[in-house]
């Protein structure tokens, strides 16, 4: 099994409270949704309750801007390969504020990790 | 665990026939897949991002249609422009429809618009489409409006009864919905509606066997999508890139 980072904390000390920084394993991704003309969100099952979800809503580019029309689908694909990842490490990292990585069509401010 | 994803955009359809009021009940997604944005009426043609077409059912002395729908109808039949007969298929332009809270009305050839509008008979059917992904067919870019399931979450395809036609070409659609894990994870599912070509559910459901067996894992694949421009991305059961489906609408109905 691997499994699936997001942290959207940039600073050190604010990364262990709630709905900041959490790994699924990527069986608990339920779906991959369209959410806003700059987001995007990943539906996972909760944390800590198996009849509810959680979410990591990923920020991207305006899909309303004729040079970014498609960059909401472009990530999803990014989503898919990373939760499919070949990572020696077995963890795909969809966004990590703290150490300035996102995934190429991401953005690295405005995230959300929704916990349950 | 590698899972293949497939992604479905989203293409409101919606057909009815609303009788001599010339009025659809409020479009929803759940029964259309769209909500269309408000529009007065006399609007230039193409001003909203749906079509609306009537298919003339009953003959002789029902509908009425105006004077400006020329000789040929939609689909190349020769007509007489305010002598409505059946099968005829007309669009009816911006110019002679309204919409109010999802709610389509025509205009009244025989009061309202002469030359744009249709008095419809009572079983004469209207059609309405969207024609591309804009903030005018609702939801766009926000939920049920595109999304990529694993297909580990599929839960199976049912055949919908639906005996209704294609406005293009009188051909019989069929309705089938797929059933994924719910997105809110609890114990319900979402919905993934496909109005079709005829029959073709069998090939539906070796769609999803070849598309969960496929070893793609590098990306979403896409089974139906219509993008801002109006083109549309298709995914036959053989992975061509043709409609061999027939698909002429795509939605998603949520969990709450």
């Amino acid at each position: 099994m691997k499994y699936i980072f997001a942290n959207s904390k940039s600073t050190l000390g604010d990364v262990g409270a709630a709905d900041a920084c959490a790994a699924w394993p990527v069986s608990a991704v339920l779906a991959i949704e369209k959410l806003s003309t700059t987001t995007l969100e990943v539906h996972l099952q909760a944390l800590d309750n198996t009849g509810d979800a959680g979410h990591i809503t990923l920020a991207h580019a305006d899909t309303t801007a004729g040079t970014t029309l498609n960059c909401s689908r472009a990530l999803i694909d990014e989503v898919v390969a990373a939760i499919n990842n070949d990572n020696r490490s077995g963890v795909g990292v969809l966004v990590d504020a703290l150490n300035g990585v996102s995934l190429r069509n991401g953005v690295l401010t405005s995230n959300v990790v929704d916990e349950a | 665990m590698k899972q293949t994803y497939v992604y479905f955009g989203k293409r409101g359809y919606y057909q009815i026939a609303p009788g001599e009021d010339e009025t659809t009940p409020a479009l929803t997604n759940a029964t259309a897949g769209m909500v269309p944005a408000n529009q007065l009426v006399d609007q230039a043609d193409g001003t909203h991002d749906i079509q609306v077409f009537i298919q003339t059912v009953t003959d002789g002395g029902s509908g009425v249609r105006g004077t400006g729908f020329g000789t040929v109808d939609y689909n190349g039949k020769t007509i007489v422009s305010a002598d409505p007969a059946v099968g005829d298929v007309v669009r009816i332009i911006d110019t002679a429809f309204t919409v109010n809270a999802g709610t389509i009305m025509i205009e009244d050839a025989a009061s309202d618009d002469t030359t744009n509008g249709y008095t419809m008979a009572a079983d004469d059917i209207l059609h309405v489409h969207q024609m591309k992904a804009s903030a005018k067919c609702p939801p766009f870019e926000v939920r049920s409006g595109g999304a990529a399931y694993p297909m580990g979450n599929f839960l199976g395809a049912q055949p919908v009864a639906y005996n209704r036609v294609n406005y293009k070409g009188l051909t019989a659609l069929d309705v089938t919905d797929l059933y994924f894990k719910s997105t809110i994870g609890d114990n319900t599912a979402d919905v993934v509606r496909l109005v079709h070509a005829d029959g073709k559910y069998p090939d539906i459901c070796k769609l999803m066997e070849r598309l969960n067996n496929c070893g793609i894992y590098d990306r979403a694949i896409t089974v139906y999508d219509l993008d801002s421009t109006g083109k549309e991305t298709f995914l036959s059961p053989t992975f061509g890139d043709d409609n061999e489906l027939g698909i002429i609408g795509c939605w998603h109905v949520p969990s709450a």
